[in-house]
């Protein structure tokens, strides 16, 4: 009998079982329990620092189907699903994405069937008469600056249909210090300070990430040791987006210099706090055709709907 | 001779020297079963590569191949693995991406 050789596999700094994944910021080492504890325990603690629910609250969660919103809805339902004041509804778009949505769709009803959670469903030909591959012929280079304003609106949508309070959404550390950059890069301060979490006074569903301060290896991890992860297919669109070079160089860096991703976050939240109640934050008026809130004179939906439909 | 350091072919053999492999027009360019060992290495498209059996970090072997570990996960023979796991002999590692955007 082939004997097996003996290579030492690192292990959990908690238990001592072998590890599945090493946090690069601390060095430490996690086993598939105590990642899952971790992330549960740090998500709880993102929501309650930065308030982003509150009793009564109906949350909309924003399921594509994809890693990121699985693990979202899986952690949020872990976390509230006992709770008789808060009720979680999950809401998902299908943009008409021709061999990438329908598989994402799948998974996303499969798991509402599974936890039993309400499940609102809208489509763009619904919303707005044609599917995003129609949209985009001839215009491929902007697929995301279009798809990110569409599915923003039918998003919104979906959750003003389901009642919500809160519309939480599965970005994570590395979309946020993604999102941190290329504002930077795009020399857009407004959009660096601008709070989407922010309480609106009624005016529009406030957004919030509980998910923000987590990895997005980490976020992989816990789906794999939950059983839940689909190798789904990329988005055929995102080949054009900056954001895609942008997510490949700050790989690169936070490899080199661990711990950059969340720096970035420090900083946004130090310039957020400096230009908290200053001019250079826009002031919030109503959009002139749809009085949607917005800080110029038409909300950026009304815009594209006026470029792409007249 | 001294100092001169032969390569060996698929078979063994060093170049220059008779191989019945590599000198047998029935089996050159043929795999045959080799009882050296090494390691396989799934990348995320499926393709395959070989990438011998010297123990290893797994993110060593990854920066090899030009994958940057924070934007993979690994398993070695089915379980998943940190980066700093030592692979070898003739372990599987499957290279999985996480990030698929949209």
């Amino acid at each position: 009998m082939k004997k097996e050789p003996v290579r030492k596999v690192p292990c959990c700094s908690v238990c001592g079982e072998p590890a599945v994944i090493r946090q690069r910021e601390s060095g430490r080492h996690l086993c598939g329990a105590h990642l899952a504890a971790d992330i549960e325990g740090r998500v709880a603690a993102t929501i309650a620092s930065e308030r982003q629910v509150a009793p009564g609250d109906c949350i909309a969660v924003a399921l594509s189907g994809g890693k990121d919103s699985t693990a979202l809805l899986l952690l949020l339902h872990s976390l509230f699903s006992s709770r008789d004041d808060i009720r979680l509804v999950a809401v998902t778009v299908d943009e008409g994405i021709h061999g990438y949505r329908d598989e994402t769709l799948r998974s996303a009803e499969e798991l509402v069937k599974r936890l039993g959670v309400e499940h609102v469903t809208v489509s763009f030909p619904d919303l707005f008469g044609e599917t995003l591959d129609t949209v985009l012929q001839g215009r491929e280079e902007q697929a995301c600056s279009i798809c990110g304003i569409l599915r923003k609106k039918a998003l919104v949508t979906a959750a003003e249909r389901a009642g919500a309070t809160k519309l939480a959404t599965g970005h994570n550390l590395d979309d946020e210090a993604q999102s941190v950059l290329m504002n930077l890069l795009r020399g857009d301060l407004m959009r660096l300070v601008r709070n989407s979490g922010a309480d609106s006074g009624g005016r529009f569903i406030p957004r919030i990430k509980p998910l923000m301060y987590i990895h997005e290896k980490e976020i992989a991890a816990y789906l794999m040791v939950q059983g839940t992860w689909s190798d789904l297919p990329e988005c055929p669109y995102a080949v054009h987006a900056l954001r895609r070079e942008v997510r490949s160089m700050l790989a690169q860096i936070e490899y080199a210099h661990p711990g950059t991703m969340l720096r970035l976050m420090e900083n946004k939240k130090k310039v957020e706090t400096a230009f908290a109640g200053k001019p250079a934050r826009e002031p919030l008026g109503s959009c002139r055709q749809c009085g949607d809130p917005c800080s110029r004179d038409l909300c950026q939906f009304c815009q594209l709907k006026t470029t792409l439909w007249g | 001779m001294a100092g001169v350091v032969r390569h060996k072919d698929d078979f063994g053999y060093p170049a220059g020297m008779p191989s019945p492999g590599r000198d047998d027009p029935a089996l050159y360019g043929v795999r045959t079963p080799s009882t050296r060992t090494a390691m396989k290495l799934i990348l995320p498209d499926r393709t395959i590569r070989t990438v011998g059996s010297a123990p290893a970090p797994v993110e060593s072997i990854l920066k090899r191949e030009g994958i940057n570990p924070i934007e993979v996960m690994v398993s070695r023979n089915g379980k998943l693995v940190t980066e700093d796991t030592i692979a070898g002999g003739d372990d599987e590692l499957r290279v999985i991406r996480i990030s698929h955007g949209g």
